[in-house]
């Protein structure tokens, strides 16, 4: 398996968001506040482990029958007068969105928030083709305006101060300087609704499909998922293929847990229920309907024995819940934030990718949080061993080869301890070795070498152990 | 065939599907004051009627509270009371029932609906209400047009109190057992929305802001 993405610039990327304090503060608030009231909410179930278990056997099990639940999903959809498209990637959904489009004559598309449309780059892809493309969500919207990507995957604005998005709607949307945040929401509702209600097309995720009766789910509690999904003529919904659940039984169950475990709500505003076009006679509702099924790796990654993180149900409790993520990942610019992003990102193709399963404390706290209970830390340790078989230097490969062989005998780790402490007196114990020539010069720079304990930690241990046998025999 | 090569060359981790349980212990107490209890917590108002013809003044009242002079919302004949538009007639209140067709084509070019934005109020029935969750369940289809429930800064919910069910299981569990899963699912609606409280957004500094898109203020009567 090929581990994909760029290595230097997301080092580049991360040094930059650990630099960005203020951000830090502000994602680390945001992910305490969400992480303490996933726990108030969980308290709240009689048997919390339980339904975690029921929904992850629920996932699981839906995973395992994938291409039957797929085309039970696709039969439905087509009987409603719905088009299904299978993309394999996402030059593929891109190009079939685009044709929709171009077909109908599409000049102003509205788009609510969702990381699989994100994953493919279609805004790019529209934006590109002279199409007008409008975000919908706030958090979104306000990014669009600064030209910047998401930070956040509930909140995606959030490291953004009022007065930062004063300016920025003072500049681009002529509003006047105000740091009343109803003010602003005012401002940007009025904007948005006005071009929401001129949409040609409107372009929605899923949160789940549901294979027993081919219903599409979208949670939204702006309501902007809603006016996406019903005013334009035209919709189209981009899903990944691993979204599916098998029946309505299974869908309550996660519909409550995922509020719950993202935002700490009993349930969002909005739970949208749509299965294809309006029917005839209905008052409103698009007259056309396409689902984009996209693969775009998922299968490629189910071969390679991380099917399990295709169970994840999009909450981000994992995100908040690590403090890694919060601090950093953010501000990478992944597509994916949080531990389960650390796992995704660098096993898609995903457009501008680049991560790392090292991003993650790696304390197990995600796995406890997933409502799924997806093994996170697993994952991310088999990434970090493939990770340094794919992307480590032959130096580095080497060196670590070296340490392994040396730490997994005894004897040999014995032999190491003295040779590295006849080094160390020869280099002087607590000094830094200023004579180090590159490229060990740059490692030295910030580091001293740590004083050699005159006996090693198992003979001290023996010694302790045998002095107090002594002392029991002495004993009366 | 990709994904099936890929199942059949992996292994996932084993977990036993079990019989569904329920996420909370049976409440005690009634169905109606729970539903009230949770619309509260949500942001949302509630009160609660005899009977449809005292529905009727109770909306009457609101509106007249309201000074509006226009609302949108459903077909008559899917809401719980009668005489509406009558007595709307009487208060010298329009109603209107919007209807945005799109399936006589796609005309994308022409298209004005921003007269959506001149109603105030919107008033539409509710198919079930969910006491645990406080949550309103709404089918669209004939006479029931979905920009009813989400574009006026005011909805009104006409809901019968014997349509409102303890939990979402339990609803799932009567319409299975009544046969219902197709009027709510199956081919003839093409979207149901579950509404849980007034729109809202936290997209600014995690401030919390009603009415972001759909209704700031939703308001349930219940005829009991």
């Amino acid at each position: 398996m090929r581990l994909k993405g760029r290595w230097p610039q997301f080092w580049k990327r991360a040094h930059n968001a650990v630099a960005d304090k203020r951000s830090q503060q502000l994602l680390q608030n945001q992910g305490q506040r969400l992480d303490a009231r996933r726990k108030r909410r969980w308290s709240e179930i009689q048997d919390i482990q339980q339904a975690r278990q029921q929904a992850r056997a629920a996932r699981l099990d839906a995973l395992r029958n994938l291409p039957e639940l797929l085309e039970m999903l696709t039969d439905r959809i087509t009987a409603r007068g719905g088009h299904v498209y299978w993309a394999e990637d996402a030059d593929a959904a891109n190009t079939y969105i685009l044709d929709v489009a171009r077909f109908h004559g599409v000049q102003r598309v509205a788009k609510a928030k969702s990381l699989t449309i994100a994953e493919i780059g279609l805004n790019a892809t529209l934006e590109a083709a002279g199409l007008q493309l409008l975000e919908t969500d706030l958090g979104e919207y306000i990014l669009q305006l600064a030209e910047r990507p998401p930070m956040h995957r509930v909140a995606p604005a959030v490291p953004m101060r009022v007065a930062e998005i004063s300016w920025l709607f003072q500049e681009k949307l002529g509003v006047p300087e105000t740091y009343d945040i109803n003010l602003l929401i005012n401002a940007a509702r009025s904007r948005i609704r006005r071009q929401l209600l001129q949409a040609d097309m409107g372009i929605t995720g899923a949160n789940f499909a549901v294979a027993e009766t081919g219903t599409l789910v979208m949670i939204t509690n702006e309501g902007n998922g809603r006016f996406v999904n019903s005013l334009p003529p035209l919709h189209v919904a981009v899903v990944g293929v691993e979204k599916m659940v098998r029946s309505l039984d299974d869908l309550f169950l996660l519909l409550q847990l995922l509020p719950r475990s993202a935002t700490g709500q009993v349930m969002t505003s909005y739970t949208s229920l749509y299965n294809g076009p309006a029917r005839p006679g209905d008052a409103d509702g698009p007259g056309e309907f396409h689902l984009v099924l996209l693969d775009n790796g998922r299968s490629q990654l189910l071969a390679d024995g991380y099917g399990e993180i295709l169970t994840c149900i999009g909450c981000g409790a994992c995100l908040h819940a690590c403090p890694i993520p919060q601090e950093a990942s953010g501000k990478v610019g992944w597509k994916y934030p949080g531990p389960m992003g650390s796992v995704l990102i660098p096993l898609l193709q995903a457009a501008e990718s680049s991560g790392s399963p090292s991003v993650s404390a790696l304390n197990g706290v995600c796995r406890d949080a997933c409502p799924v209970m997806i093994d996170l830390p697993r994952l991310l340790s088999r990434l970090r061993s493939e990770e340094a078989l794919t992307r480590y230097s032959v130096l580095e490969q080497f060196g670590l080869h070296l340490w392994r062989d040396m730490i997994s005998a005894p004897g040999r780790f014995w032999e190491a301890q003295q040779a590295g402490r006849v080094v160390s007196w020869l280099l002087g114990s607590g000094k830094t070795p200023s004579w180090f020539s590159w490229p060990f010069s740059r490692w030295a720079k910030k580091r001293r070498l740590p004083p050699t304990e005159p006996e090693s930690f198992k003979r001290r241990r023996v010694e302790e152990h045998d002095g107090k046998q002594e002392e029991d025999t002495m004993r009366p | 065939m990709r994904l099936r090569k890929a199942l059949a060359e992996t292994v996932l981790p084993e977990a036993e599907l079990s019989a569904p349980s329920p996420l909370f212990a049976a409440a005690e107490g009634n169905l109606v004051l729970r539903f009230q209890t949770a619309l509260a917590a949500l942001g949302a108002t509630c009160e609660v009627v005899e009977n449809p013809v005292v529905a009727r003044l109770a909306l009457m009242s609101f509106l007249r509270q309201e000074k509006v002079t226009k609302i949108m919302g459903w077909e008559e004949e899917q809401l719980p009371i009668s005489g509406l538009r009558a007595t709307l007639a009487d208060l010298q209140i329009a109603y209107k029932v919007p209807r945005i067709d799109h399936q006589s084509g796609l005309d994308v070019a022409d298209r004005d609906l921003s007269w959506l934005n001149d109603y105030p109020v919107s008033l539409t029935g509710a198919d079930a209400g969910i006491a645990a969750t406080g949550t309103i369940v709404l089918r669209s289809g004939l006479g029931r047009p979905r920009v009813a429930s989400l574009v006026a800064p005011t909805h009104i919910v006409l809901l019968r109190a014997m349509d409102i069910w303890a939990t979402l299981e339990s609803w799932l569990l009567a319409l299975r057992q009544s046969d219902q899963i197709d009027y709510f699912f199956g081919g003839d609606v093409a979207q149901q929305v579950w509404i849980s409280g007034p729109s809202c957004t936290t997209g600014i500094e995690l401030v919390l802001t009603l009415g972001m898109y759909g209704p700031r203020r939703v308001h349930v009567i219940i005829i009991d």
